[in-house]
Formats: C-alpha cells, structure tokens, sequence
C-alpha cells in the first residue's frame, strides 16, 4: 500500500515537512529507494528483476489474477501449451543454509549432488538483499516447479563469482506474509 | 485533523545582489506557460491568442507585452512562452481558460527560474558568459532566444535597454546564480 503524492516543486520541501509533522504519531520516517528494495524483497514483490520480459503471470505465481472470463492483451499468448508447462519456473524465496552467508544474484540453481552444468539448471536468483529484520540474506528467484518444492536444499552456483552456496527454497514472502502488520 | 499550510520555496528567492553598477534578483511570483499550436489548428491557435492579450504572437525570438503585462516569446514556428506575475500554483489553468482550448497548454512555472540583471554594465557582464552577441543593433530591446551559460541552457530575453531576464533549469538554480554573479564579479575586477 503505498501513495505518491505530486505538488508543485517549490512546495516539494514544504510537503516533506508536512508529511513528517502529520506522520509523528505514526512513528513515520523517511526512507530512500534502498529501503524500498529490500524491502520489497521481504515480501516477496516482483520488481523489475523478475519482471524482465521473459516471465509471465503463472512464472509469478500470480496466473489467478488473470481472468479467463474475459479478454485481455496477452492472454491468448498466456494459454500456448509452453506458457503453462507444469514444470515452468515459479517465483520463489530463498535462504541460505549457512545464515552469515551472502546470497549471490544470477546464481543458478543446481540439485545437491548434480554437476553444475547448463542441462542441469533449473532457474536462477533474481534479487538477493541481506533482510535486517531476519538478520541474513534472502533472495528471489526462478525455480522449476519452485512453489512444489519448499524447504529442498540447492546449490546456488555462480560461475561469475566462482563461488557456490547451499541454499533453501523458502515462500517469497519472508516478512508478515498473512499481512497482519499492515492491516494491524 | 490538523490543518497544514504549505510554504513556497523557490529555489532562489530572496536572491538580490548588486555588483559593479548591475542589480541581479530573482524576480518573485513569475508564472510561466507554454503554449503549443495544435498541427492544423494554427489558425485559431493564433486567433485565440490575439483575442486573449490583444497583441498578435510575434516572430520567432521575439517577444512581446500585452496589456495586462503577460510577456508572449515565441521560441519556434509552433512553441511560444507566456511569462507573467502571478502568485498561486494555478498559472496553466488561468491561460488556458484565456485560450479556451484553442492551445496546447503546460505549467513551466516551477521547471525553471528566472534572474533579472539591470545597469548600465549588465551587457559587459553578460558578454563574459554569453556567447550570443548581445549589441543593441543584433539583439535589441523585446528580443529573446536560447543559449547556455556555463554549460547551462538558458533563454534570455533583453527587456529594455540595459534590462535582461535570464531563465534557466530551476535544478541547476543556484549554480546558475552562481555563474551570473560570478560573471558580475569579475567585471567589477577589470
């Protein structure tokens, strides 16, 4: 849930004030776009990372909100057979097993035990953030039939970085996820 | 629930300074329009305006003042500026009740600010971070056009003999406050 509010620049500095006096009741404090990202991480929001042009709906977890009672632009591309493969990848979270552990982003996601091989990918980390109020790194990330396997371990291989790390698929949404904190 | 007032803060108000016979400020509540001719509709676009301020829209990198004081620049074939006092946040509505319709019309106001320089020596002050001639028999009294100063675009328009109004990004403000005033400075030092 979140607002922009547009005033006139030579208001801008004016309207900040106005916000912060009418917010301390609320305890609210300003916060840059950083905070935002990591953030938007713990509740396991898509953002730009995973909504890059090659995922879909059903890639997000989100194929539902789609209505198959009426058009929309894409849909009739969304129902081709290779849109709703059941072994698509799935937005999913992230964690690794060693908790001081820095998650890696573009890591590939390889089977404990497998040869970290192009035939043996199955999907890659899009958004890694080290989350302060769990206090280690959390990622998100693309996962064949991701949402049918949480609490599996993986490696997460990153060629790149010629580093690798256990990590535990875990849902997306790491912080408040029946939303209790922000309809409290 | 509180009631809250908010404050304008241009980003150079208050500026006034004095340098070496030339008076530099910003000049308070100066609201600026654009307005763009519609493709096809040029005609009434003109016609509009001529029955709002009584004057016709002048050539391009001319400028001229209405009866009321609204100072008409036209930048290009299709583009003009209307540059007049005006104090509320509500300028492009204003104009373009005036237009009634017949114009494109956007609020410039808070995307750029203005400084006034005024003197005898403000042409010397200019010609040091000018690159335009600025001679009376090249860019005479109402004449306006685009430039930059100090890397900064500007559009400067010469409102009497020894009166110039410069406009600029109003998010490089100060800097261009900066440059101008520095310009003023060394004029005083030769």
């Amino acid at each position: 849930m979140a607002y922009e509010v547009a005033v006139p620049a030579r208001f801008g500095n004016a309207m900040m004030g106005v916000l912060m006096e009418a917010g301390r009741e609320f305890d609210a404090v300003p916060y840059g776009t950083e905070a935002l990202g990591v953030m938007r991480i713990e509740k396991g929001h898509a953002a730009g990372n995973e909504l890059n042009g090659q995922t879909t709906a059903h890639n997000l977890g989100m194929g539902r909100m789609v209505s198959q009672k009426k058009d929309c632009i894409g849909n009739v591309l969304s129902q081709r057979p290779e849109m709703l493969r059941d072994d698509a990848v799935k937005l999913v979270g992230f964690r690794p097993v060693e908790r001081d552990t820095g998650l890696i982003a573009g890591s590939h996601f390889i089977t404990c035990g497998e040869a970290a091989t192009m035939e043996n990918d199955q999907g890659w980390m899009s958004s890694v953030a080290y989350s302060p109020s769990l206090g280690h790194s959390i990622g998100l990330g693309f996962l064949n039939r991701g949402d049918a396997r949480m609490g599996e371990i993986l490696r997460a291989v990153s060629p790149v970085h010629g580093r690798e790390m256990e990590v535990e698929v875990v849902s997306a949404h790491f912080i408040d996820p029946d939303g209790e904190r922000l309809r409290g | 629930m509180a009631e809250y007032t908010l404050q304008a803060e241009p980003p150079l108000a208050g500026a006034e300074i004095e340098i070496a016979g030339v008076r530099l400020w910003a000049p308070a509540d100066l609201a600026l329009v654009s307005l763009a001719l519609p493709l096809g509709g040029e005609d009434a676009a003109l016609t509009a305006i001529r029955a709002a301020y009584g004057v016709d829209l002048p050539d391009i990198g001319r400028s001229v003042v209405a009866d009321d004081g609204t100072r008409l620049i036209r930048l290009a074939p299709d583009l003009a500026f209307a540059l007049f006092t005006h104090a509320t946040p509500d300028a492009e509505r204003v104009v373009a009740d005036r237009l009634n319709g017949a114009v494109y019309t956007t609020d410039q106001t808070d995307v750029w600010v203005a400084l006034a320089l005024s003197g005898p020596n403000t042409r010397r002050a200019l010609e040091r971070i000018c690159p335009l001639d600025l001679h009376r028999q090249v860019f005479a009294v109402d004449h306006a056009a685009r430039t930059v100063m100090e890397h900064l675009g500007v559009l400067i328009l010469r409102t009497g003999e020894d009166d110039y109004l410069l406009l600029s990004a109003s998010s490089s403000a100060k800097s261009f406050l900066h440059a101008v005033e520095v310009s003023l400075t060394n004029v005083n030092q030769t």
